[in-house]
C-alpha cells in the first residue's frame, strides 16, 4: 500500500497491530473506523484477520485442556513426608 | 502436642485437596513434574504459615491462592528467560512487513476459508506443532489470557510485562503462526 493511500490510511503493519488489539481490549471510535477502511481495501490485511481469529479460537480451545488429571498415591505420601523435615 | 495436630490437618488436607491443586496446576503449566512440584511448594508454605491462618477462609480457597502465586512466580521466571530462539522468532516477525506493507512474497492464502477448519484433526496437528516452535516465554503471553482468565491489564501486571510488550508478543506470535501454518498444510 504505497504513495497517497498510505499517507492517509493506516500501514499494514499498523492495521494488523489493531487486528490484534481489538481482540483483547476495547478500541478507540478512531481507530475502529481506521482499521474498517484499512480492511475493506487491502486483501493481505483483510486475511490475516481470519487466520488471526481462526488462531485466536484455537488458543482458547486448547487452553480446556489437562483440566482432570491426579496426583498418583506416591506423590502424595512424598508430599507428607517433606513436610515433615 | 501442636505439632502432631499440625501434621494431622496436612495429612487430611493433603487427601482432601492435592488432586485438585494438582489438576489446577496442570492445566495452567503443562508439565506434570513442574505441576507437582508446585503442589509440594504450596503445602510446603502453608505449614510454614499454618500459624497466619485463622480459618476465616475455607483450607482449598487458601491452599489455592499460595498455589496461584507460585504460578504466577513460575510463569514470571519463564519469561525473563529470554533464549536464542527468541532473537530468532523476533528476526523473523522482523521481516513480515517491509516498510510496514506486506512483504511481496505473501503467497494466496485459502486455509481460512475452509469451514470448520478447526475441526479438522490433521490441521489441529498442524497448529499444535507450530505452536510448539514458539518459544516458552510467547506461549505463555498468548495463553494466559485463557489460562488465567483475566484481562490484558491485569495478566500484564502478573507476568510483568508492559501493555505494549504484550501486544507486541501477540502480534508477532500470530505472524510466525500464519507463516508456518502456510507452510506446512
Amino acid at each position: 500500500m504505497k504513495g497517497f493511500a498510505a499517507k492517509i490510511l493506516l500501514t499494514c503493519q499498523k492495521a494488523t497491530e489493531l487486528v490484534e488489539k481489538k481482540q483483547h481490549k476495547k478500541t478507540s471510535l478512531k481507530e475502529n473506523i481506521q482499521l474498517k477502511l484499512h480492511l475493506w481495501i487491502c486483501k493481505a490485511c483483510a486475511i490475516y484477520e481470519k487466520q488471526s481469529k481462526i488462531i485466536q479460537r484455537f488458543l482458547q480451545n486448547i487452553s480446556k485442556k489437562n483440566l482432570a488429571e491426579k496426583l498418583s498415591e506416591e506423590s502424595k505420601k512424598r508430599i507428607l513426608e517433606n513436610l515433615k523435615d | 502436642m501442636e505439632q502432631t495436630n499440625k501434621q494431622v490437618i496436612f495429612e487430611q488436607w493433603v487427601h482432601d485437596y492435592s488432586d485438585e491443586l494438582f489438576s489446577w496446576a496442570f492445566h495452567k503449566t503443562s508439565a506434570k513434574e513442574i505441576a507437582e512440584d508446585l503442589v509440594q511448594e504450596t503445602f510446603l508454605s502453608a505449614f510454614k504459615a499454618f500459624e497466619s491462618f485463622r480459618g476465616d477462609s475455607k483450607p482449598k480457597t487458601w491452599l489455592l491462592s499460595i498455589l496461584n502465586n507460585k504460578i504466577i512466580d513460575y510463569y514470571r521466571k519463564k519469561i525473563n528467560q529470554s533464549d536464542i530462539l527468541e532473537k530468532k522468532l523476533n528476526h523473523v516477525a522482523d521481516h513480515a512487513f517491509e516498510d510496514e506493507s506486506w512483504q511481496p512474497s505473501v503467497a494466496e492464502f485459502t486455509w481460512q476459508n475452509e469451514d470448520h477448519i478447526l475441526d479438522n484433526p490433521e490441521f489441529l496437528k498442524v497448529l499444535e506443532s507450530c505452536l510448539n516452535s514458539l518459544s516458552e516465554k510467547w506461549k505463555i503471553v498468548i495463553t494466559a489470557k485463557y489460562l488465567l482468565e483475566k484481562t490484558a491489564e491485569e495478566i500484564c501486571q502478573d507476568l510483568a510485562i508492559s501493555m505494549s510488550n504484550y501486544w507486541q508478543i501477540t502480534h508477532r506470535a500470530k505472524l510466525i503462526l500464519r507463516e508456518c501454518i502456510e507452510k506446512k498444510w
